[in-house]
């Protein structure tokens, strides 16, 4: 899957390959090094004055080494960087544009991973892993030469026990790979268990089980230090395998290159440069396994990030470049059907039947049902949050699917039951649609939601924060500031999902009075559950499971002595009386 | 850290308070650790004896090559001015005993010492690390068990997260911390026994590398000024970037249905941006200094060859001191890199410890009555509240000057507006809090003179985030406790109509249940709260009716579950459902924490008031 990145990474193609080449460079310029300490070690040895100039190559030497690591290392960082950079924009504005089903079906810890983690992962691939291999491959294909030229009995010699101890090396990496994923896992399931438990802890007072809990996390936390042992362990053993190893090679080369040096076959020098060039290989040896291990989990990040990439919006906007006049708040429904589906895709049964309904500008239209009737998916549907799933929805007489997204939204303002805020001022959470609006418009909003007061109330007006950083807001504010984000847009329609269900019965009786007035002309469409509400509205529709059984007005529908007569003169419907109550 | 035992008059520091900053003194803190390191001090010290031998054999290897392979056997310019830490008399030993080649028996040596190096090295390693471990386990065990028993008015005022952030997060800091100072002693011991046999060698050639060692030091700790600062950044647009993804993708409706995926688009990359500049200046930081300590001992080995070739000149030391002092440069310069390494580990777990030990300090308990008064063992079940005024440790009075008597057996309904007091009742009765002599009594004895567990062993709650237990559908009714038979859980279950899905779970009640129960639907996870509250067929009943939507099935198997339930007990209910409300004998309703009106459904709708009120606005 990682090959998918390459788009993001082709504008720094040429710079990361400079990067490598000159990383590769590195490896010869230190490969040059124990030549010149062999030289020195063998004027040494001949009592020979002549060593300045070896001193010289090799402090020579260590600069370009140095410069040539420096720059290879931090291009190829600010490569992975900007790589990272280019991919979280990427996937961020492309969940942007996905739907409620995309939503709905995944969780939000699971996204911010794949947007943080996983793209993080695929970053220290192309930081360490990619500099680690052109390390390994490097050492790999230059110390042997030069050693060769020292000695090549001693290098043949030591080249099976080399190879030993890379395969030994790596197998043991995997393995503490693996006990290292155990252990996270230990480590996960210990968080997930003081956070449950902590969530319930005054169920937990509440029976007297706190001393159950303690035993319960106790065992928990013995296995996640036996996990965490095992992994110490593997560590020492790798540890010691790597000492082993360079224990048993510098042995090869003191005894066997010893008696080379005894014979006149080789000098102490080489003998020194020998040992040199063991360590370097050594040294990449030891993390010969990362690369790999970086790949893997770059790959599978790569995996989880384009999954999130490939998902389609469900609302497929049209490319139409007409400006459409302001709409007149028309809305009409035909022949509407609608079934959410199931985690498989599989439909659910209907929620909405066959609906036939046309709003007229400037009406005011309630609707009410039980839970699970189909209000809200009904507002859904005329947001075009949802597509039906028969039938048509019209703006002004348009399909809502030939209209342009920005048009319909434009168009449409919803007020959602959650009434999600931001944790940022007062007025920009009014203001939310156009930061640029000026204070006067963001306070009359405010004002005809019923908040004015309480903005008041802070000590820093409108620029007070809400949210963690700033005051907590009760549920009726949070409710209110939300009415107010919508009502600041004077959109031709205002859609209102149950937005007054925190409120006590006067307030929301007043901002519906005020709302009458306020949106003279406009069309506003509302959800309600207290039946109280409706009254105020021009049209009542009851809808029961997904049908509409009853349309008209208070009196009209009262005189009709239906279910709507019904509600108002014994609300016993099974609905949870809070807040209310 | 000290704390004023059950004060409810001024407000608290808490230990999670971020105005007092960490410094009570990170020796002191680790000092402190030793009271859980105790039990394992065996081990470590066991383990540290290893780490020093290990370290000497690890010296004896360059010593046994330089000294005894290339001076007294390739070169033979054996000197016995220099020391050699008696290698070449045992080589000499050897090789005389076992009449073989002095080559082979120095190489024999050579191993020998490989060999111990390498096992002592692994004993030091694991014991300490076992050791560590199991001491810093004992610590978060203890944690745990302290922050369980702390009680509810604690829970009111702190965030989950933060208790879990010690337990887990902070807990893993300091076992870091541990951890680290084992891998330091791992690598100073070896350096300073590398440094001394250097100093008793060639004092002179020593003495003239010793500068690198401080340039190495002060390059090191340039470093970690110049970056901790950055790294700080770095972490704080992280933290940025995060906020803006949780919140904007958590808000995404209102995001999408204002139009504001353009201006987020940009604010994003804007966030984006600024963490790749910070990014870019570690980069910058990080690429100057690692490739520097790299070279450090390609300097080392440019100098060891030019002072070192002057004194073989000049006849002050050996070829092989040279060579011995090249395999030596290694282990010189990597505890001073590793100390800045290790530096900022240290300073977190520094953190770390200093906010462990106060939530561990934090001394926040119940008023436990010193002799308490035992419930009789057929309790009656009345409930008084004589004039009782509450109030949360900073808040606002909540329940003010309430009195009621509700008789046995009596099936109380409480309803309200939200803030009005309710639940706050209903956990006075669970001695969740302190409350005033005199004013709230069970069966005619004072709640604040019986013990709280017995009070919450007798009174059944199912509190409305009912939390379920790992284990099986059994554990969870009986909680552990050994006088609820398993026909006592069947009885109890079927009492609450639970039986039916409880029989039809592959096991039955033996079903342990997956993650707290998510493989139970809503409504029957509220059964089996249900049957756990009665099981122990207590006199008095809790509840706070859920108000999450369930459907309508589900919702009247649970009705006529209540039902059955509060038969015959003593039951206070927060109401949110019509029918509970109907069902009662007496409802009560709360407003700011005053009871404004008592009675029957009827006679209340008949009073016009608050109640009427309240049941209009439906």
């Amino acid at each position: 899957m990682l090959k998918r990145v390459y788009p993001y990474f082709k504008p720094y193609h040429n710079q990361c390959v400079l990067a490598l080449l000159v990383l590769f460079s590195v490896h010869i310029v230190e490969a040059a090094i124990p030549l010149y300490l062999k030289d020195g070690i063998d004027l040494i040895a001949r009592h020979d004055t002549g060593i300045l100039q070896t001193t010289a190559a090799i402090l020579t030497l260590t600069l370009l080494r140095f410069l040539v690591l420096n720059y290879g290392r931090r291009r190829n960082a600010l490569v992975s960087i900007g790589l990272a950079s280019a991919l979280r924009r990427a996937l961020y504005g492309h969940l942007l544009t996905l739907g409620r089903g995309f939503y709905a079906q995944s969780s939000l810890g699971d996204l911010m991973a794949r947007a943080i983690n996983d793209i993080a992962a695929i970053q220290r691939f192309f930081r360490m892993a990619v500099h680690q291999l052109v390390s390994l491959v490097s050492v790999a294909l230059i110390a042997p030469v030069f050693m060769a030229q020292q000695s090549l009995l001693l290098t043949l010699l030591l080249l099976p026990l080399l190879i030993a101890i890379a395969i030994s090396g790596g197998y043991l990496a995997e393995r503490i790979r693996r006990a290292s994923e155990l252990q996270q896992a230990e480590y996960g399931s210990l968080t997930e268990l003081v956070q449950q438990n902590l969530k319930g802890i005054r169920t937990i007072q509440a029976h007297a089980q706190e001393d159950r809990e303690i035993r319960h996390f106790a065992d928990a936390t013995q296995r996640y230090v036996a996990a965490n042992q095992r992994l110490v362990r593997m560590n020492a053993v790798l540890d010691g395998a790597m000492l082993l190893g360079s224990g048993l090679m510098s042995l090869v080369v003191a005894g066997v290159g010893g008696s080379q040096v005894l014979n006149g076959q080789m000098s102490i020098g080489a003998l020194t440069a020998f040992l040199l060039y063991l360590s370097m290989i050594l040294s990449v040896i030891r993390n010969c396994s990362t690369p790999v291990y970086h790949f893997l989990n770059a790959d599978t990040a790569a995996a989880r990030v384009f999954r999130v990439m490939d998902e389609l919006p469900e609302i497929q906007d049209v490319a139409d470049e007409t400006i459409f006049p302001a709409s007149a708040g028309e809305m009409s429904v035909y022949k509407l059907s609608f079934s959410y589906a199931d985690k498989t895709g599989i439909p659910l049964p209907p929620v909405l039947h066959d609906i036939s309904l046309t709003i007229r500008p400037g009406e005011l239209v309630a609707i009410i049902g039980p839970i699970g009737a189909g209000k809200s998916t009904l507002l859904r549907l005329l947001s075009r949050q949802l597509e039906p799933g028969a039938g048509k929805i019209c703006l002004d007489g348009r399909d809502l699917k030939s209209i342009p997204l920005s048009h319909l939204r434009r168009s449409v303002s919803f007020v959602t039951q959650d009434s999600f805020l931001f944790a940022a001022s007062i007025a920009e959470n009014i203001a939310y649609d156009d930061p640029q609006r000026p204070p006067e418009s963001i306070w009359a909003a405010a004002d005809a939601a019923q908040l004015a007061e309480t903005i008041n109330s802070f000590g820093n007006g409108l620029s007070t924060l809400i949210g963690e950083r700033g005051v907590t807001l009760s549920g009726g504010q949070k409710q209110r500031a939300s009415l107010a984000r919508s009502l600041i847009r004077q959109t031709p329609i205002l859609l209102l999902d149950d937005s007054f269900s925190a409120l006590d019965t006067e307030t929301g009786a007043l901002i519906l009075a005020h709302l009458r007035s306020l949106r003279h002309r406009q069309t506003t469409i509302m959800v309600s559950h207290r039946v109280a509400n409706a009254r105020y509205a021009d049209r009542i529709v009851v809808l029961e499971k997904g049908r509409i059984i009853e349309t008209g007005n208070h009196a009209q529908l009262l005189a009709m002595n239906g279910h709507y007569a019904d509600l108002v003169r014994q609300p016993n419907q099974p609905d949870n009386l809070e807040p209310a109550i | 850290m000290t704390s004023t035992n059950k004060t409810s008059t001024s407000p608290r520091t808490d230990p999670f308070d971020v105005a007092s900053p960490a410094n009570t003194g990170f020796v002191r803190n680790i000092w402190r650790l030793r009271r859980w390191l105790k039990p394992y001090r065996w081990r470590i010290l066991t383990s540290l004896v290893f780490a020093m031998l290990s370290a000497a054999a690890a010296v004896l290897i360059p010593v046994v090559f330089s000294r005894v392979v290339v001076d007294d056997i390739l070169l033979h310019v054996s000197n016995d001015a220099v020391p050699d830490l008696g290698q070449r008399a045992l080589t000499q030993w050897l090789s005389a005993q076992s009449n073989i080649q002095p080559l082979l028996a120095a190489s024999a040596i050579y191993l020998l010492w490989v060999v111990l190096r390498t096992g002592f090295g692994y004993i030091f390693q694991t014991l300490f690390a076992s050791a560590v471990l199991a001491g810093i386990n004992n610590l978060r065990q203890d944690l745990f068990a302290h922050v369980e028993h702390l009680p509810a008015a604690f829970y009111d005022r702190v965030k989950v997260g933060q208790v879990l952030t010690r337990v887990t997060n902070d807990i893993e800091n300091l076992s870091e911390l541990l951890s680290s100072i084992g891998v330091l002693a791992g690598e100073i011991i070896p350096f300073a026994v590398a440094l001394t046999v250097m100093l008793s060698l060639d004092a002179t050639l020593t003495a003239e590398l010793s500068p690198f060692l401080l340039f190495v030091a002060l390059v090191t700790v340039g470093f970690r000024r110049l970056s901790g600062p950055i790294y700080q950044r770095i972490r704080e647009t992280h933290s940025r970037l995060n906020e803006h993804l949780h919140e904007n993708l958590s808000g995404i409706e209102t995001v999408q249905l204002y139009q504001r995926e353009s201006l987020n688009a940009e604010r994003f990359a804007t966030l984006v941006q600024n963490n790749r500049i910070e990014e870019s200046r570690a980069i910058r930081i990080e690429t100057a200094y690692y490739p520097i300590i790299e070279n450090i001992s390609c300097l080392a080995v440019a100098s060891i060859l030019w002072f070192g070739g002057q004194h073989v000149l000049n006849r002050q030391t050996t070829l092989g001191s040279i060579v011995l002092f090249l395999q030596f440069s290694d282990m010189l310069f990597r505890p001073v890199v590793m100390l800045g390494y290790q530096s900022s580990i240290i300073f977190r777990a520094a953190v770390a410890c200093e906010l462990i030990f106060r939530l561990l300090d934090w001394q926040e308990t119940l008023a436990v009555p010193s002799q308490p008064t035992q419930l009789p063992s057929d309790l009656h079940g009345r409930i008084e509240f004589k004039n009782l005024n509450f109030r949360y440790e900073t808040g606002e009075p909540i329940i003010q000057n309430f009195s009621l008597t509700i008789q046995p057996g009596e099936n109380i309904a409480i309803v309200g507006p939200t803030g009005s007091g309710k639940t706050t009742l209903t956990r006075l009765i669970c001695r969740f809090y302190d409350v005033p002599p005199d004013s709230l009594f069970i069966d005619g004895i004072d709640i604040m003179d019986i013990a709280p567990t017995e009070i919450r062993k007798r009174v059944g709650v199912i509190l409305q985030d009912f939390h379920l237990f790992p284990g099986s559908v059994y554990d969870n009714i009986a909680l552990g406790n050994p006088s609820v038979s398993r026909a006592d859980a069947r009885r109890a279950a079927a009492l609450v109509q639970a039986l039916d899905f409880i029989d039809a779970l592959p096991l039955g009640f033996d079903t342990v249940l997956e993650d707290r129960g998510n493989n139970l639907s809503q409504g029957q996870r509220q059964l089996l709260a249900f049957a756990r509250a009665i099981a122990l067929n207590p006199e008095i009943l809790i509840l706070d009716e859920a108000t999450a939507s369930i459907d309508s099935n589900t919702e009247a198997a649970i009705q006529s579950a209540l039902s059955k339930v509060i038969a015959n007990r003593t039951t206070l209910i927060i109401a949110h459902r019509l029918q509970t409300i109907r069902d009662a004998d007496r409802i009560v309703v709360l407003e700011h924490g005053q009871l404004r009106e008592i009675g029957k459904h009827n006679e209340l709708l008949s009073r016009n008031g608050l109640y009427k009120m309240l049941y209009d606005a439906l």
